[in-house]
């Protein structure tokens, strides 16, 4: 589907499940440098959000990034995810330098290479399921038919194969996420932006969301970046990143990778001595 | 993201908010239906005003025997080519240069399809008041001494009898065709009764007797040049002496109608040229064609020139209906703000969301200007039915008012759009 580095793709679809095909950090996926985010830049309400982090993802990572409201990962994931450009530092996603893009450029990059996952689902209430999935194809340019029986094929991947005519309206919270998913999806990008995507649901859909999560991580190799404000499911991912006060706490790899993996296995693949399990006591 | 999907997307976004539309779509198209309901009416005008013209002889060739102009002269009469009309300098021909029914007929024969006749006796409205009697009543009446093709030609309908032939007028026949007014003075309104009864008239130098052989029913078509004298009545030229002063068979000067089909210039050009054989060999006089189609024209001009300019006055409340389009796109793009965001989270540039935006406007104006162009079509077909002559809407005037509005649409559009295309993602997807 992205061409902008096929050996990214070449080695992903078959092993993904070994757990010694884990990537090695030999490409980053992601690879932030120095980031810096000053908002009013310039002003005497100048503030620092983000003082210089160093982030980089792997490819078929699953990686959580926790922290308290505040401590700047909302601010960090929308760099990530290029809705919001840093103030200073260096950005390369699958080794292109993102920053030098302009926003047009931005946004094609985007919509073929993050699939975003929002807390409030983000559905456009006034159109079909279907026609939801269908928009990111619409501005990635795919034609009409193609984008229909690949929104169709997504759909029914999630289960939603009998709701696709629903407005967003008509759905529950699981189902609309489920859309939102299939939508994030859609150009079949490397990397997954899910921000609190558990947040808005009862647990049970959430945990139905979140093994959709790891079943896309194991299956399909997606690079998976999550935000959450829950310790037990970003205790379930591959790393987890704890930012304080727009600083980056990390390095702190699951006990078993392959482990974490397993749904069933997620609450036993954390690690009591974690320094984030007292930081998310005290939330 | 091509045009058809942004007109997909545009209509979608309508038809959610139909009531609003609807509010929007009003003030384009009260703004384009008055603008084509006022065009059609002026194209009425103008197509029955033209009709009146042509029937009432505007565009007829007034052909008029003058004096050749002396070389030797220092001022030429034929300079001042309202001269003759105006009684100028020049001198009345001698009867041997005037016309008479032997040059008359060989012209007609000569010109053929391309004229209509050539009316005698029918000039102006006026004509010899010679009240009427019969049935032991009296009625006044106008009498006109014209030849066969005076009556045909003019717009008037043959409601009994018959009209006057070139064999009433060669023979001298007192016949005389009365009009529906004269028939209910004299008549008790019975046409069928007056045609071949007698009927006197008293004129300036005796009485005459003769016999009604057709009754016309007066122009009712309304038109501004339209005028009938409904108490006229017409006789050969050939009987005039009986009853007045002068007769008259040689004219110096004579009008031609051209056929409504022929090339006004063409006719001109082939009758200047017949007329200049006939007097090739008159040494004092030759024949000059006067045509007034150039007032026609000009009048025409004037008439288009008021439409347009009731028309742009009108345009102004499309101006009206423009504001009112900006002002609710300009509602729908905060009122989508959030949307917005999630699309350009989405990969949507900024020109896919100003496109977007655009085009809706610009479909709002342009549904707006089909309705509007129904609904003026409607207005100005019913109007122009009323003034007597129904006509179709401008195409002209419907296409540029569609494609006016297409222009509101853009013009007031791109604001709202451009503000869309502008909002930072982020702002756009945190909005509530």
């Amino acid at each position: 589907m992205t061409s902008q580095n096929p050996q990214d793709y070449l080695d992903e679809p078959t092993d993904v499940l070994a757990p010694q095909t884990q990537p090695a950090g030999a490409g980053h996926l992601l690879d932030m440098r120095g980031i810096v985010k000053t908002f009013n830049q310039g002003t005497e309400n100048a503030i620092t959000v983000l003082p210089g982090v160093n982030f980089h993802v792997d490819e078929g990572e699953f990686v959580s990034v926790v922290g308290q409201s505040g401590s700047g990962k909302s601010t960090l994931m929308n760099i990530i995810g290029m809705l919001d450009k840093a103030t200073a530092g260096s950005y390369t996603f699958a080794g292109e330098d993102v920053t030098a893009m302009d926003d047009d450029e931005q946004a094609f990059y985007r919509s073929q290479n993050i699939g975003f996952v929002f807390q409030s689902f983000n559905l456009i209430g006034r159109i079909s399921s279907l026609k939801n999935v269908e928009m990111p194809l619409m501005y990635a340019g795919v034609p009409v038919k193609e984008r229909r029986e690949r929104a169709e094929y997504l759909l029914e991947q999630m289960g939603m194969a009998d709701r696709m005519g629903h407005n967003p309206s008509q759905l529950s919270g699981g189902q609309k996420q489920r859309v939102a998913i299939a939508r994030a999806l859609a150009n079949d990008p490397p990397l997954l932006l899910a921000d609190e995507p558990t947040g808005a649901l009862d647990s049970q859909t959430g945990r139905m969301v979140m093994d959709l999560f790891h079943q896309l991580n194991r299956e399909q190799g997606k690079t998976i970046v999550f935000i959450t404000h829950n310790p037990e499911l970003a205790a379930e991912t591959t790393r987890v990143v704890t930012m304080v006060d727009g600083r980056i706490h990390d390095g702190q790899e699951a006990a078993s990778p392959y482990m974490a993996h397993q749904p069933q296995a997620g609450v036993q693949a954390l690690d009591p001595t974690l320094p984030m399990t007292p930081l998310q006591g005290g939330q | 993201m091509n045009l058809r999907e942004s007109l997909i997307l545009a209509l979608g976004s309508l038809r959610t908010n139909k009531m609003r539309s609807f509010l929007t779509l009003l003030g384009i198209i009260v703004g384009i239906a008055s603008v084509i309901a006022i065009l059609t009416l002026g194209h009425a005008l103008q197509v029955q005003t033209n009709r009146s013209i042509a029937s009432s002889g505007a565009n007829d060739l007034t052909v008029q025997v003058k004096e050749r102009p002396d070389p030797q002269a220092s001022a030429s009469p034929s300079n001042d080519p309202y001269g003759g009309l105006l009684g100028g300098s020049g001198a009345n021909p001698d009867t041997d240069s005037k016309f008479d029914v032997d040059d008359i007929n060989l012209i007609k024969q000569v010109m053929g399809d391309s004229i209509a006749g050539i009316p005698i006796g029918d000039s102006g409205y006026g004509g010899s008041y010679m009240p009427l009697t019969a049935n032991g009543k009296e009625a006044s009446g106008n009498a006109k001494f014209v030849n066969e093709d005076a009556l045909k030609l003019k717009p008037l309908e043959i409601v009994a009898g018959r009209n006057i032939t070139a064999e009433d007028i060669n023979t001298s026949r007192k016949v005389a065709v009365i009009s529906t007014e004269t028939v209910n003075a004299l008549y008790d309104g019975d046409p069928q009764k007056a045609v071949g009864s007698e009927i006197t008239m008293d004129g300036t130098s005796g009485s005459m007797t003769g016999v009604v052989i057709g009754v016309y029913a007066p122009d009712t078509s309304g038109g501004i040049f339209s005028y009938t004298d409904t108490s006229a009545y017409y006789m050969p030229y050939t009987v005039a002496s009986a009853v007045s002063d002068y007769e008259t068979t040689e004219w110096s000067t004579i009008t031609v109608r051209p056929s409504e089909n022929a090339d006004l210039a063409q006719t001109k050009a082939k009758l200047q040229a017949v007329l200049t054989q006939m007097y090739r060999s008159n040494d004092n006089f030759q024949a000059e064609i006067m045509d007034f189609s150039a007032s026609t024209a000009s009048f025409n001009q004037v008439l288009n020139n008021i439409s347009m300019a009731i028309s742009a006055i009108a345009g102004i409340s499309l101006l009206v209906g423009g504001i009112g389009v900006m002002n609710i796109m300009l509602v729908t793009v905060t009122e989508r703000t959030r949307e917005i965001g999630i699309r350009k989270a989405l990969g949507a540039t900024r020109s896919a969301i100003r496109t977007q935006f655009v085009v809706e406007a610009m479909m709002v104006c342009l549904v707006g200007g089909l309705l509007g162009v129904l609904l003026g079509g409607a207005l100005g077909m019913l109007g122009s039915n009323l003034m007597g002559l129904m006509v179709l809407p401008p195409l002209n005037a419907v296409l540029t008012s569609l494609g006016f509005s297409l222009a509101i649409g853009l013009f007031f559009g791109y604001y709202p759009a451009n503000k869309a295309a502008k909002l930072d993602p982020i702002d756009a997807l945190r909005y509530e």
